[in-house]
Formats: structure tokens, C-alpha cells, sequence
């Protein structure tokens, strides 16, 4: 089973101050070394945003962004991707930056991934055909 | 996740035990070729790779949730 990692999993592993930084950083390296984990373009440039945005240095978060990208397979959006991102908006009252919630869904599930670890539950929960993951 | 189609060269013997047992086993050729590829990642990189992980630099980034609202508005 292949399992997405949502951008906040990325960032409290990094982050010493969130309460969920030694549970990010412990599950994300058991699916890591499980070969299970992937993460998106997508992610990377959010997570890239998000450190840049709290302080860290583009030099700096470029080192960051480096070591998960050598770490984790990197999935693109592939040209179903957009097909079924423009299927589920007909449907979805999704608005914002709501949207790039159900991009990242789409490129997973466009790429056969069907699992999501996330610390923004709510923000996936309604997402047909993405089930989240949590620990055994 | 979804499927290529590569080219490699391999070793006939490993290609010709490969068909036996897929015949053998009545599994199709590409399913105990990925699961053997996958055992091997697991075995060489993903301990490798999960240590990588382990050893990330910790970074004091606020205790504050972060929301991909966060992210994508107020962008600048």
C-alpha cells in the first residue's frame, strides 16, 4: 500500500516546536523505510512556502525540500490528473484554496495512490476514493 | 500506483528461471518481478532512506497548525 504525505507531515517532522513533530518524524520514517511513502510536486512547494513563510531562508528551505526529495518518491500530475480534478469540481462546493486540497488528492489518486497521511483530517475526509491513513 | 513500461537488460538464466516460476506459480511475469524489486528497495534503500528521515535538523518554526490556507493566501 502506497500512502500520500500531506505537506503538515512534512513540516511538524521539521518543526520541534509542534506537538506532533516526534509522531510526524517516527511515522513518516517507518513508511519511508517501507518503502510505502510518496509525496508530490505539489508538496515540496508548499512545504518551501510554509518555511519560507515562518522565518527559514530559501537557501535554507531549498536543503530541506532536497533531503525529502531524496528521501521520498516524487509523484507529478500526470494527464488524468487534471481530467479528474475538472470531474470532481463539478460536484464539489470546494472553494479557495480548498481547491488545492483536492488537487493533491486528485494527484495521487491519478497516480494509483488511494491512502493520505494528514494532520488535516477534516480537509480530505469527503474526498471519495482517499482513505486516510493512521497508524496500526 | 500506476505502471511503466521500461527496457532493461538481464541476465538470460535469471530471465528464463523467471518465466519457469511464473508458469510454476500461474502469476503473471511483471507481478514477481515488482514484488521482487520491491523487497530489494526495502532491503538497500528504505533503511537507508528512513535514516535520512530520522536525522532531519530540527527547526523551531512556531507551535501554530499549519493550514494550507496558511500557505496559499496572503501570499506574500
Amino acid at each position: 500500500m502506497k500512502v500520500g504525505i500531506d505537506t503538515n507531515v512534512l513540516f511538524y517532522s521539521l518543526n520541534k516546536d509542534n506537538p506532533f513533530h516526534r509522531e510526524a518524524r517516527e511515522n513518516l520514517a517507518t513508511l519511508v523505510e517501507n518503502c510505502s511513502a510518496v509525496i508530490t510536486q505539489q508538496n515540496l512547494v508548499e512545504l518551501a512556502a510554509a518555511l519560507t513563510k515562518r522565518g527559514t531562508t530559501p537557501k535554507e528551505a531549498e536543503k530541506h525540500i532536497r533531503n525529502f526529495a531524496e528521501a521520498i518518491p516524487v509523484l507529478k500530475p500526470i494527464a488524468e490528473t487534471l481530467e479528474l480534478l475538472l470531474d470532481r469540481m463539478k460536484d464539489s462546493t470546494l472553494t479557495g484554496a480548498r481547491l488545492f486540497d483536492l488537487y493533491l488528492a486528485v494527484t495521487l489518486m491519478s497516480n494509483g495512490v488511494d491512502h493520505l497521511y494528514t494532520y488535516n483530517e477534516r480537509d480530505f475526509r469527503n474526498i471519495e476514493g482517499l482513505s486516510l491513513w493512521k497508524p496500526l | 500506483m500506476g505502471m511503466v513500461v521500461k527496457s532493461v537488460r538481464v541476465k538470460e538464466e535469471i530471465w528464463e528461471n523467471l518465466r519457469r516460476l511464473s508458469k510454476e506459480e500461474n502469476r503473471p511475469l511483471a507481478q514477481l518481478l515488482n514484488e521482487a524489486l520491491e523487497k530489494y528497495l526495502i532491503e538497500k534503500g528504505g533503511k537507508k532512506a528512513a535514516e535520512k528521515i530520522r536525522r532531519l535538523p530540527e527547526l523551531s518554526l512556531g507551535n501554530e497548525p499549519l493550514s494550507r490556507e496558511e500557505i496559499y493566501e496572503g501570499r506574500y
